[in-house]
């Protein structure tokens, strides 16, 4: 038999310059049990590359990884942050509801400061004997109230004197 | 629609990359453990599969480079495959059959201890079949560079056969 052919398809091998379908000619020449004495140092190459290609994972890896997988999806599924439509009445209510605790204090501490001040022109005018429109700073009812006493004490001191010279 | 995609074109990989890490680390255990980190990682990415070029490439070179980071020359450089070696019978005879698997064995020692590269380069181009084209993508060199690195792989197994036919070295 003449094997010439495979003896020049080698040399191309070992210079890289065999296509992958003249490499699979050799690997299938070499897989035969005739080979020749002056190639078989050669043979356990090819059959080394055919032993290796028949290498696998375990039978049970397709399950494993398709079931980390899913494991893998669920989780992140989980992680994932869902986009949620909020409306304007929503976003706005932490803002309405300072203002309407702000509005409760101001109206709050403003009646409570009316009575204190009120309580304490009841005590002015107590103190003073004057009436609580002075106090108060009314003026146009003042100036009518101090301009009748002022009248009634100048009457009083008229009589007063009267009295003295008619004495 | 992403997990049938991962059934029907990154499965199937699985062996190829297998038997990629099995060649880097020479350790069965370590390199199932390698596919599987590899198979994870290419899912985790699954948003950028359409921007990937070839996925096959891409597993591949994410497979190597995992089994690289993973191997431990000073663990490792003691481990020799032989475990696959029981596959269809070779020969005719016992006799024959026991001293076809000692060779075998011998030229997987052969090839185990060549530079990782040079094996890299063999197992793509004589196991898997791929074009010096798509193993410079997938190992990240350039095409004449993988037929530099193929031919002294060959070179070296070549002279090294002879020797041991010769003088049973």
């Amino acid at each position: 038999m003449d094997y010439k052919y495979i003896e020049q398809l080698l040399e191309r091998y070992w210079a890289c310059e065999t296509t992958l379908q003249e490499e699979s000619i050799l690997r299938n020449f070499f897989a035969q049990n005739d080979v020749p004495a002056s190639l078989m140092p050669y043979k356990s190459i090819f059959q080394c590359q055919v032993s290796t290609a028949e290498q696998h994972l375990s039978d049970n890896f397709d399950k494993r990884i398709l079931s980390l997988i899913e494991k893998e999806q669920k989780e992140s599924e989980k992680d994932t942050v869902k986009v949620r439509k909020v409306a304007m009445s929503y976003r706005l209510r932490p803002f309405l509801k300072a203002a309407a605790v702000v509005a409760i204090v101001l109206c709050f501490s403003m009646a409570v400061q009316t009575a204190m001040e009120h309580d304490q022109d009841q005590q002015t005018s107590n103190v003073i004997n004057l009436p609580p429109q002075i106090v108060r700073g009314d003026i146009e009812t003042a100036n009518a109230t101090t301009s009748s006493i002022v009248t009634d004490s100048l009457d009083r001191v008229q009589i007063n004197k009267t009295t003295t010279v008619g004495d | 629609m992403n997990e049938t995609r991962f059934r029907e074109d990154i499965l199937p990989l699985k062996d190829k990359l297998f038997r990629m890490a099995l060649r880097i680390t020479l350790n069965r255990e370590e390199a199932e453990d390698i596919v599987q980190d590899t198979l994870l990682k290419v899912w985790e990415k699954r948003d950028s599969w359409n921007q990937i070029a070839s996925i096959e490439a891409y597993c591949t070179t994410i497979c190597r480079n995992l089994a690289l980071d993973r191997n431990s020359a000073a663990r490792n450089s003691n481990l020799q495959l032989d475990e696959n070696m029981d596959s269809a019978p070779l020969s005719t005879t016992p006799f024959e059959e026991l001293s076809q698997r000692e060779q075998i064995e011998n030229t997987q020692r052969l090839i185990d201890s060549l530079p990782e590269l040079w094996r890299s380069i063999m197992l793509l181009r004589d196991v898997e079949g791929k074009r010096y084209d798509e193993i410079a993508t997938m190992l990240s060199v350039s095409e004449s560079q993988v037929k530099v690195y193929l031919h002294r792989a060959r070179t070296r197994l070549r002279e090294q056969m002879t020797k041991v036919e010769k003088y049973g070295l």
